[in-house]
C-alpha cells in the first residue's frame, strides 16, 4: 500500500501548485483512467491477460492527443520507459535481487512484489530501465526508475510552464474591460452605405472587440492605427470627430454610441 | 477562490491518474531494528 502513498503526495503537490497557477488542460483524460486501472489492478494483486497492453494504448493515445501540452513529451518519454520495460518482464517493473540486497531486502528471483508493479530478476537486458535508483531517507526507502523521474519531471513542467489559453483571455478581458461597458447597451450600426468609410471601420472592429473599444476610448488615434491585424487610415477630418467623441464619451459604451451616430449621419 | 479549489482538486485528480498509469517506483515496507523482546531462558 505504500505506493498509493506515493500516488497521493504527487497528487497533494499538484493540486498545491495548481492552486498556485492554472496549467492548460489536457484533453480525454478518460484514457489515462483507462490506463491507470489495470496498473491499480496489478498493484493490488489482480492480473488479467491483455490488459497491459489495454493500459500501453490508453497512455499512448492519451500522451498523442496531448502532445502540444508542455510537460506531456517528458510524461510521454518517461511512460514509454516504463512500460517497455515492464512489456520484457510480462507487464511488471523488474527490479534487480542484488539492488534490493544492497539496501537490505532479501526476495527470490521470480517473485512478484505485493503492493507493487515490481518483479524481482537477477538481472535485466533492460535493466537500466528498471527501478534500481534508491531513494533513502529516514522516514521512506524509494526505489524508482529513470521512466519515473521523467515523469514527474513532465508533471511538473506541465503544471509550472504550460499555459492556460482561455484563462489568459479572461483575465485580459477583465482587465480591459470597466464595469459601465458591461452593463450598458451597446447601440447597433445602421446598416447601409456611410459617408464616413474609415470611422465605419473603427466601428465595426470595436464593436466586435471590447478590449479594442476601451482602448479607443483611452487614445483613439493610437488605437487606430496600432490595430494588429486591420489598418485603419484616417484623415484630418476623422481624427478631429475622434477628438470630439472622447472629449465627451465618458464610457466605452457613450464613445461607442457617438461613434455609431457620426458613422450613420444622424 | 471556488475556481482555484476545484481546479486543485482536478489536477490532483489526473496527476494521481498519470503516476498511477505510467509510473512504477517500489515502495519497500521500513526494514524493521533488530527486536527489543527480552526472551527469558
Amino acid at each position: 500500500m505504500n505506493l498509493f502513498v506515493v500516488y497521493l503526495v504527487c497528487a497533494l503537490v499538484g493540486a498545491v501548485i495548481a492552486l498556485w497557477r492554472a496549467p492548460a488542460w489536457p484533453r480525454y483524460n478518460l484514457l489515462l483512467a483507462i490506463a491507470a486501472t489495470p496498473q491499480v489492478g496489478h498493484v493490488l494483486g489482480i492480473h488479467i491477460r491483455g490488459m497491459f497492453a489495454v493500459s500501453v494504448m490508453a497512455m499512448l493515445l492519451w500522451c498523442c492527443c496531448n502532445y502540444r501540452i508542455a510537460g506531456v513529451p517528458l510524461v510521454a518519454g518517461g511512460a514509454a520507459l516504463n512500460m517497455l520495460a515492464m512489456a520484457w518482464h510480462g507487464g511488471a517493473m523488474p527490479v534487480r535481487a542484488d539492488i534490493l540486497a544492497g539496501l537490505g531486502y532479501h526476495f527470490e528471483t521470480g517473485m512478484l512484489l505485493e503492493g507493487s508493479k515490481d518483479i524481482v530478476v537477477h538481472g535485466s537486458p533492460l535493466w537500466l530501465l528498471s527501478d534500481w535508483l534508491p531513494v533513502t531517507t529516514d522516514l521512506f526507502t524509494l526505489i524508482v526508475s529513470p521512466g519515473d523521474l521523467l515523469i514527474v519531471g513532465g508533471v511538473l513542467v506541465w503544471l509550472l510552464f504550460s499555459r492556460t489559453p482561455e484563462s489568459e483571455r479572461k483575465h485580459l478581458m477583465l482587465a480591459f474591460s470597466t464595469p459601465a461597458a458591461s452593463t450598458e447597451k451597446r447601440p447597433r450600426l445602421v446598416q447601409g452605405q456611410s459617408a464616413r468609410p474609415a470611422l465605419t471601420r473603427l466601428a465595426l472592429l470595436a464593436a466586435a472587440d471590447p478590449a479594442l473599444a476601451e482602448r479607443l476610448l483611452r487614445d483613439p488615434f493610437d488605437a487606430a492605427d496600432a490595430h494588429p491585424h486591420y489598418h485603419v487610415t484616417l484623415d484630418a477630418h476623422d481624427r478631429a470627430t475622434l477628438a470630439a467623441i472622447r472629449a465627451r464619451a465618458r464610457t466605452v459604451g457613450e464613445f461607442l454610441g457617438e461613434l455609431a451616430a457620426e458613422v450613420d449621419g444622424t | 477562490m471556488r475556481s482555484k479549489i476545484l481546479r486543485a482538486l482536478a489536477a490532483a485528480l489526473l496527476v494521481g491518474t498519470i503516476a498511477a498509469a505510467a509510473m512504477a517506483p517500489l515502495a519497500p515496507p521500513p526494514i524493521r531494528g533488530p527486536s527489543t523482546t527480552i526472551v527469558n531462558r
